[in-house]
């Protein structure tokens, strides 16, 4: 398998006012599995593409295995891509689309026999083989990609939102599916999605993408635990994290965060980081927020804030209130084994071991 | 009783169809004396007004020589109309959308207008009497790309994509993935300009004076209008028979992708 390098890789559309993809430097190792998460728009699409060779590149360059490939033709990259809408070929069967690209390359009938079957027998579309694709579901479609993908055993394998058109149960399958696929195969992959579920449970690293450029790399916990900005911190992470426009002040020997009327005491090392008087956004994650008196042991927990529920959703296990306390609008991710419902006055606690502070520009500060 | 009516409506306008094609038929059956009778009954048919049509032209030949320049004309059309097709809908490059409006703008220039122009090329380019001249000129049709093209549009570009990825280039593309999608488009096309190269009687007329190399419409005409034929109706008739049997076998054939070709396409030939 390969080792993938984008070197200040820059794209911008010839009706664009300005770069899709801004100076794009990225390393996948070989093996790795790496997520390409974002909004609509981000570039995430454009930069599997454009490791493609579907779209050219406007500037930087891409290497597979020290290799320049950037002005390659798709044929020649050793690529093999799975695209949103299956792209199975509508007049071949199930077989003839998993060998296409072993036939255009000229591999003996045998060994295109072989491989073939072999996929099938992998991906369990055996008896498959002889259908058409509009005579497949989406899951089926999906698997006789995935084959056409894999059968060539090419360097790396490219997903471009490949479960975005099936149910939430096929998706969690196929999820699952690829996943040990990728562990079998131990091969380099890239996977677009918008899903944070999917880049959250199947990467070995993602990339948080806005508007173009990185965001945020790291594993999914890295990125979940310490998000390096506001964007990455309320698009990981669902129901999205709290943010609340803050002030640094000094109360006594203790240093905080004014939230509202109410003064937020935080840990000395946190605080030690923070600029009297400076404007900050204090973050909390909804899972982090507890009723006062239900506060799991070691959690240092903030003083309690009187809040009304304007809203309770219950998810089955969880229950996800809308709360305000005097103007302070935040969502709180509560275990469901206490009855709650709309109109409730209750007491929460922050849990500040598990916060997170923002300057003015929306970076990390701790 | 709505549908009734429009059953008769459309009873009448295929019988108004039809009937010149039966005349036709039942007149070149008839023996030389009954041939002007006028009346579809007859006591007897008999195939003596083919035998005269074969014993006094070269009409094998003639029949050759149309389906050489017909089925000639027929492949290339498919294949280059396509090519133009397929980079007017799929490929993007500067200038494209001018490019399809010169080839819309062309299908509005009369044909009669470009003959002069072409006949001197042909004749500077030593072609008179020989295929070529008879093939070349209409190699590509304007009626072609714009058929190609919009067929071309509604096939996702993810297929396009994908075949890259699989190792194909455009013309892999073109043949492999396409052509198999677009079979109605593709019988569409093949039945129109075979039935346009089948018909032409005008431009052998101008370039083709040797009897070996003319082909059914003109051999018929000269035939007809040249006195050969005696002036026999049923003779001539016969050999107008003969001059449609392969269109309307082509029709009968790919009758199904025709029709589906033409309501998907919204052009009519």
């Amino acid at each position: 398998m390969a080792k993938v390098i984008f070197e200040k890789v820059v794209k911008r559309y010839p009706s664009g006012d300005r770069d899709t993809v801004r100076e794009l430097s990225l390393t996948i190792d070989d093996g790795e599995f790496l997520v390409l998460v974002g909004p609509s728009g981000c570039g995430k699409s454009t930069i599997l593409r454009m490791l493609a060779g579907l779209i050219n590149v406007t500037a930087g360059k891409i290497f597979i295995d020290g290799k320049d490939i950037t002005r390659l033709h798709p044929k020649d990259r050793d690529i093999s891509m799975v695209f949103q809408n299956y792209a199975l070929f509508p007049h071949l069967n199930v077989y003839d689309n998993i060998a296409f690209g072993l036939k255009m390359r000229g591999a003996p009938k045998k060994e295109i026999d072989d491989r073939v079957r072999e996929a099938a027998a992998l991906l369990g579309i055996v008896p498959l083989l002889h259908k058409k694709p509009k005579e497949l579901s989406g899951g089926q479609s999906q698997r006789v990609a995935v084959g056409r993908a894999i059968v060539r055993r090419p360097k790396v394998f490219l997903f471009d939102e490949p479960l975005s058109n099936l149910d939430a149960k096929m998706r969690t399958q196929m999820r699952a599916e690829i996943s040990r696929l990728h562990r079998r195969l131990k091969a380099t992959a890239i996977y677009v999605t918008h899903d944070q579920c999917e880049a959250m449970t199947m990467a070995d690293r993602m990339v948080v993408l806005h508007d173009g450029v990185i965001g945020q790399c790291g594993t999914p916990h890295e990125i979940y635990s310490a998000p390096r900005n506001t964007f990455v911190a309320t698009f990981i992470g669902s129901p999205p994290m709290n943010l609340f426009a803050a002030q640094a002040v000094c109360e006594g020997a203790a240093s905080g965060l004014k939230i509202n009327n109410f003064v937020l005491p935080l840990p000395p090392l946190t605080a030690a980081r923070l600029e009297i008087g400076s404007k900050y956004t204090f973050g909390i994650r909804p899972e982090h927020i507890y009723l006062a008196d239900r506060v799991p042991p070691g959690v240092n927990s903030s003083v309690p804030l009187a809040c009304e529920v304007e809203l309770a959703e219950s998810m089955g296990n969880d229950v996800v209130l809308h709360c305000n306390s005097g103007g302070l609008a935040f969502q709180a991710s509560l275990k469901h084994d206490f009855p709650v419902k709309s109109g409730d006055k209750i007491n929460v606690v922050f849990a500040l071991d598990k916060s997170h502070v923002f300057d003015e520009k929306g970076e990390r500060v701790a | 009783m709505k549908k009734l009516a429009l059953y008769l409506i459309l009873i009448c306008a295929a019988v108004s169809f039809i009937y010149p094609f039966l005349w036709m038929a039942f007149i070149s059956l008839r023996s030389v004396g009954d041939a002007g009778a006028g009346s579809f009954l007859s006591s007897f048919f008999t195939l003596q007004n083919y035998k005269a049509v074969f014993m006094e032209i070269p009409i094998g030949r003639a029949l050759l020589n149309s389906a050489i320049v017909a089925l000639s004309t027929t492949a290339s059309v498919i294949f280059f109309s396509s090519l133009v097709g397929y980079a007017l809908a799929k490929l993007r490059f500067n200038g494209r959308e001018t490019v399809f409006m010169i080839v819309l703008l062309t299908m509005m220039i009369p044909g009669q207008l470009t003959l002069i122009p072409l006949y001197t090329l042909i004749v500077r380019l030593g072609w008179i009497d020989a295929y070529p001249a008879l093939i070349a000129p209409w190699m590509i049709s304007a009626m072609g790309i714009l058929i190609f093209r919009q067929t071309f549009i509604s096939i996702p570009d993810d297929l396009i994509e994908a075949a890259r990825m699989e190792g194909c280039g455009e013309l892999r593309i073109l043949t492999s993935i396409f052509w198999p999608l677009s079979k109605p488009a593709m019988v569409t096309v093949g039945i129109i300009t075979f039935m346009n190269s089948w018909n032409e009687v005008l431009w052998p007329m101008m370039v083709v004076r040797r009897q070996e190399m003319m082909t059914m419409p003109q051999m018929i005409t000269t035939f007809s209008v040249g006195g050969q034929s005696g002036g026999e109706l049923g003779v001539e008739m016969a050999a107008s028979m003969l001059l449609i049997i392969p269109i309307l076998a082509a029709y009968a054939f790919f009758q199904k992708y025709f029709i589906e070709g033409i309501a998907s396409t919204g052009i009519k030939g």
